[in-house]
């Protein structure tokens, strides 16, 4: 592939893109602003469709691992089972015209196994959290204790026994993440959006190739 | 033939402010590169510890034996912090080919797959080993978020990987992700902008790259003039924005709210 069709004429519509859709961010001309709302719809599309490409490659890792059967296959037939269902309700919806929602199997799949699946993994979090408090809560340094310290009120300020030791608890952990927290917390947004700018402008001036794949 | 019915092209309302730091911001950072390239400006970039510590990464998990696993988490090819990662995921995969370390890359949105195969291919390509790449290495696991986060716990677990690079875009699943690593013993690095995660990775990883350091990693580790430019023109944005900020609080102190308001979106 030449490096005209490789580098230069994606280069050349993103930085078309870059500028257009940032105009349509700060200005306002109807039949540009609509264009610009056009333009975001279709690059949504465009982006769909590496959908499949992404759902071809992990079907053939599974399929590829079922055939082989070198390690644990358990987790790769339920996901070619699942492949099944989607087609099923697909078919359905194609020529029965039985909405996907609607479909019992695709909705069993999701209300059986996929939303108490999320529900379990983000649960798991409350532990994951507790370990890794219990890692971060030792004074090794002047850092760590003033981390330690401030965690200890606001736990204590959240908490209702926290009021009941010290009334000013709640109103020091009030102070302690209306001011100190939100002052880092702002200081990390500012230098990122910063830090991005300067981002766009090497992707633009063609520094930054690492979203066009092999690029060079 | 009449066109009728144009709308005057106007800069939004409140918003005047934001394009005026807009195109300066452009013109500071582009300054910064052309003043670098010419040799006019000569930038001093202090070291950041996770990214000098990627090398030794990857040398102990060749030591041991067992693969490097790199994510760029929940992100699609549109978000900044991802293609911050997949410039770093480059030259990690780079040095995984050399020293023949399996590199496993996991991500969420199928936006990534096509980028992220085709960079990784060609790190192995520069590295001479362009035989050893194995597409089955770059996973996309799923674009539901706990799904893809215990598929990253299962991989790291199942494979025992020796370091767990998290740079990217990453949410609530962020310490799902550097447990897992942890639980395995693995070296780890992380970044990423959003605020609400870094406290997880600055107690689970060895090493975090804050907000902006996962974006200016990249620049950092060409060692171009004109990347490391871009980092020079940044900290000027920088300096002109904690002007405007001390300059609007004072002002605002003594009554006067034009800058403010001016500034505000």
């Amino acid at each position: 592939m030449s490096l005209v069709v490789k580098r230069y004429i994606p280069h050349a519509v993103l930085v078309a893109t870059a500028f257009f859709l940032a105009g349509d961010t700060l200005l306002l001309e109807k039949t540009y602003n609509d264009l610009a709302t056009s333009g975001v719809k279709a690059i949504s599309i465009i982006g769909s469709f590496a959908v499949l490409i992404s759902i071809t490659m992990l079907s053939r890792l599974h399929v590829r691992r079922i055939q082989r059967r070198r390690t644990v296959i358990e987790s790769s037939v339920l996901l070619v089972c699942m492949w099944a269902t989607m087609i099923w309700g697909l078919f359905r919806f194609a020529v029965q015209g039985v909405s996907p929602l609607k479909e019992f199997a695709v909705q069993q799949v999701f209300s059986g196994i996929v939303s108490p699946g999320d529900a379990t993994i983000y649960s798991i979090l409350a532990f994951f959290i507790a370990a890794a408090a219990y890692r971060a809560f030792r004074a090794r340094s002047i850092e760590a204790t003033i981390l330690l310290g401030s965690g200890v009120i606001v736990m204590l300020g959240k908490a209702p026994i926290g009021e009941m030791i010290w009334g000013y608890f709640p109103v020091l952990t009030t102070w302690l993440t209306d001011v100190p927290n939100t002052a880092g917390v702002r200081t990390l947004i500012l230098s990122g959006i910063i830090a991005v700018t300067a981002l766009y402008v090497r992707i633009i001036l063609g520094y930054e190739r690492g979203w066009m794949g092999r690029g060079d | 033939m009449h066109i009728t019915n144009v709308s005057e092209l106007s800069v939004r309302t409140g918003y005047n402010g934001a394009t005026i730091m807009f195109v300066v911001s452009l013109a500071i950072v582009s300054l910064g590169i052309y003043l670098t390239m010419r040799g006019v400006l000569k930038p001093k970039i202090r070291r950041l510890a996770g990214i000098d510590a990627l090398d030794e990464m990857i040398g102990r998990a060749t030591e041991l034996g067992r693969p490097v696993h790199y994510t760029v988490g929940l992100g699609g090819i549109g978000n900044e912090q991802v293609i911050a990662g997949l410039s770093i995921a480059r030259y990690v995969a780079r040095k995984c080919a050399e020293l023949g370390v399996r590199f496993l890359f996991t991500f969420a949105a199928p936006s990534v797959q096509p980028i992220a195969t085709d960079l990784i291919k060609q790190a192995y390509v520069e590295a001479g080993k362009a035989d050893t790449f194995n597409p089955d290495n770059v996973m996309w696991l799923s674009d539901r978020q706990f799904a893809f986060a215990t598929g990253v716990m299962g991989l790291c677990l199942r494979e025992n990987v020796a370091a767990n690079m998290l740079l990217g875009y990453f949410a609530a699943e962020s310490l799902i992700f550097a447990e897992a690593g942890y639980r395995v013993g693995a070296m780890q690095i992380a970044g990423t902008t959003n605020s609400y995660q870094i406290p997880f990775f600055v107690v689970t990883c060895d090493y975090t790259l804050i907000s902006e350091e996962l974006i200016t990693a990249g620049a950092y580790m060409s060692g171009e003039p004109r990347q490391q430019g871009s980092i020079l023109g940044q900290d000027y944005v920088r300096l002109i924005g904690l002007a405007l900020m001390g300059v609007g609080a004072i002002l605002y102190g003594v009554g006067i709210k034009t800058l403010t308001t001016w500034l505000a979106l």
